[in-house]
């Protein structure tokens, strides 16, 4: 449904003014099927919007190119955007001071839908999402899940087969998060191809079919939750060291031979420890801190972020304290 | 047309949601009627305007006109530019360009809005100055309307330039403001372009205001037809020729600019 080759986006000219170029998307290649929740994973930069917008035919990539419901972004962009559904990332894409209803009256009569069909589908989609009560309401008023609701229901005027969410959830509420990601899940079962980002892993991870993992303009994973979840569970064992023992390397050599382990970082007086399963890992770090005569002060876990997973990903050759 | 109509809609739906601004938009629009009409009664009193003569020498008829056309000339040149910068702030823009419905319309359809409120302020002074007022007109509507709407066309070119430069710039852009700032002095909008030294009257030439002032003048104040205006008609169509194509390519390329940036929906 959706085939991205050899995708680049290269902006010319940074944000902050300085003027060098930004490579945003960075050779992408990827395929994504009918009826698929395709979530791209990756942190603020990471290139996310970029590749949404070039899909979107918003951003001319740099090259290489993609293909949406069969039709080439670069050269059949009308037929393209009859194809998709696109919901921007941001709050700030309807009219303040129109409601609801005349927004999407608006934005309805120019993809072309004409009353009476363009009234028929406004109830539709208001009903879908759930917004019927809020409809008449000024969109000034509305919250940030209504607003993102909203930018959905206006994706899904034109009943396209694709669907393009840039950040779905961001700074809305965990409830009303959990709404909108039950209505995607309605989405997907009526059989659209959608695509969506997040940084949010325990999003990623509940409602896509696979997940691409996207780190400064790179796909550097694509694969099922299932299969990533051992990364995505990954955890962060730190170890304040008062005495390291008669010798550090082999000590140190020791934990990364552990089975699980999936990057061991140094520092003094601290070492870090990513893991891939907890509680066996951890019982094996307590048994080589004995049995190395090794002397610490705590011991502690935290979840991973996403920084943590790119490290395990790229083989931790990003550079780190 | 049913778009045009939603576009209309959302202007007028819009300029409701600010009732008072809306009331004193059209207090101001009396007021300023009322201040040209004894303007012109104290500088007429017992004078005569040789140079008024082919517009039946009515001098409070003649800053009228002149003023209100003004109104349209800064529609021309500032409502596309303007919808841009609206859309962008409201974060709508890359929305309307994924719709099926070509930028260009957007465009007209935005400016629409905008040319019939300045449609509606201009018809309030008219009504107010002639049938509260009671001044002389006697106007050929058909012939006044089309030389403004001509005049309205040929300006869009610079209106689109002025978009197409600003969405790469961000900023305002020193062609639009040089052209506005120009018609407001020279092309005869408060004062004949005779007055003017002769290098400054060749300029004026060049001003598409300058000739749909005169014409409008004469189709609005001595009933002219078309004919009677004709070298007018035609230095408007031959100045269209040359600021529309101009226009359109600058527009394009501004438009194609920002999308390699990324930088459509910035401001
Ligand atoms: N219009 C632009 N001009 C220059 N750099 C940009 C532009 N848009 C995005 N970038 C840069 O490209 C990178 C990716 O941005 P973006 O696609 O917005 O990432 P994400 O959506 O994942 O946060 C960032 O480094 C960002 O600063
Ligand atoms: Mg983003």
């Amino acid at each position: 449904m959706i085939r991205i080759h050899d995708l680049t986006k290269a902006y010319p000219k940074a944000r902050d003014g300085r003027g060098s170029p930004v490579t945003a998307v960075d050779r992408v290649c990827l395929t994504i099927d009918r009826g698929e929740v395709f979530t791209l994973l990756g942190p603020n930069g990471a290139g996310k919007t970029t590749l949404v917008k070039i899909l979107s035919t918003l951003i001319l990539p740099t090259s290489g190119t993609a293909t949406v419901n069969g039709h080439d972004i670069l050269t059949q962009p009308t037929r393209v955007r009859a194809s998709i559904g696109f919901s921007p990332g941001g709050e700030r894409s309807f009219y303040f001071r129109l409601t609801g209803r005349q927004n999407l009256e608006f934005f309805g009569a120019l993809q072309g839908l004409r009353p009476p069909l363009l009234h028929q589908r406004i109830s539709e989609v208001l009903d879908q999402l759930g917004l019927e009560e809020e409809a008449d309401k000024r969109f000034m008023k509305y919250s940030s899940g209504m607003r993102r609701r909203l930018g959905i229901a206006r994706a899904l005027l034109t009943d396209p087969p694709v669907l393009l969410l840039d950040e779905p959830t961001a700074s809305v509420d965990p409830a009303s998060a959990r709404h909108i990601r039950e209505h995607i899940r309605e989405l997907k079962a009526q059989g659209r191809t959608i695509l969506l980002t997040t940084h949010n892993m325990d999003e990623a991870e509940r409602i896509s079919d696979r997940i691409g993992i996207l780190n400064k303009g790179r796909l550097i994973a694509v694969d099922t939750p299932a299969n990533l979840r051992g990364i995505l569970h990954q955890c962060r064992l730190r170890l304040a060291v008062r005495n390291w023992g008669e010798d550090p390397p082999r000590f140190i050599g020791a934990l990364r031979s552990i089975s699980g382990v999936a990057a061991v970082y140094e520092g003094n007086p601290s070492l870090e420890v990513i893991m891939t399963q907890k509680e066996f890992v951890t019982s094996e770090v307590v048994r080589l801190i004995v049995e190395h005569g090794v002397e610490v002060e705590s011991i502690t876990t935290c979840e991973p972020s996403l920084e943590d997973i790119f490290l395990t990903l790229t083989g931790g050759e990003t550079s780190r304290v | 047309m049913y778009k045009a109509y939603v576009f209309v809609k959302r202007g007028f739906v819009s300029m409701l949601s600010y009732r008072m601004a809306f009331v004193l938009t059209l207090l101001g629009t009396f007021v300023g009627a009322a201040q040209f009409y004894f303007m012109a009664k104290f500088l007429g009193e017992g004078h005569e305007f040789p140079l008024l003569a082919p517009y039946g020498g009515n001098l409070m008829g003649y800053l009228i006109i002149g003023t209100t056309f003004m109104s349209f000339v800064g529609v021309s040149l500032n409502s596309f530019q303007g919808a841009i910068r609206g859309e962008q702030q409201m974060g709508t823009l890359e929305f309307l360009l994924m719709s099926d419905t070509p930028l260009h319309q957007i465009l007209i359809y935005s400016a629409l809005w905008n040319f019939l409120y300045a449609c509606l302020s201009t018809s309030v002074i008219f009504l107010v100055v002639v049938f509260v007022l009671g001044m002389d007109i006697n106007v050929n509507l058909g012939a006044a309307l089309f030389i403004l709407l001509l005049s309205v066309v040929c300006m869009s070119g610079f209106g689109l330039m002025s978009a197409g430069i600003i969405m790469v710039t961000k900023q305002g852009d020193p062609i639009t403001w040089a052209f506005g700032t120009l018609s407001g002095l020279l092309s005869g909008a408060m004062f004949p372009v005779e007055l003017l030294p002769p290098f400054l009257r060749t300029v004026a030439v060049a001003l598409p205001p300058t000739h749909a002032l005169i014409a409008l003048r004469k189709t609005i104040m001595v009933r002219a037809g078309l004919g009677e205006v004709r070298s007018q008609v035609l230095a408007l169509l031959a100045l269209t020729a040359l600021t529309l194509p101009i226009g359109l390519v600058v527009f394009r390329w501004g438009f194609n600019r920002a999308r390699t940036d990324g930088s459509l929906a910035e401001y």
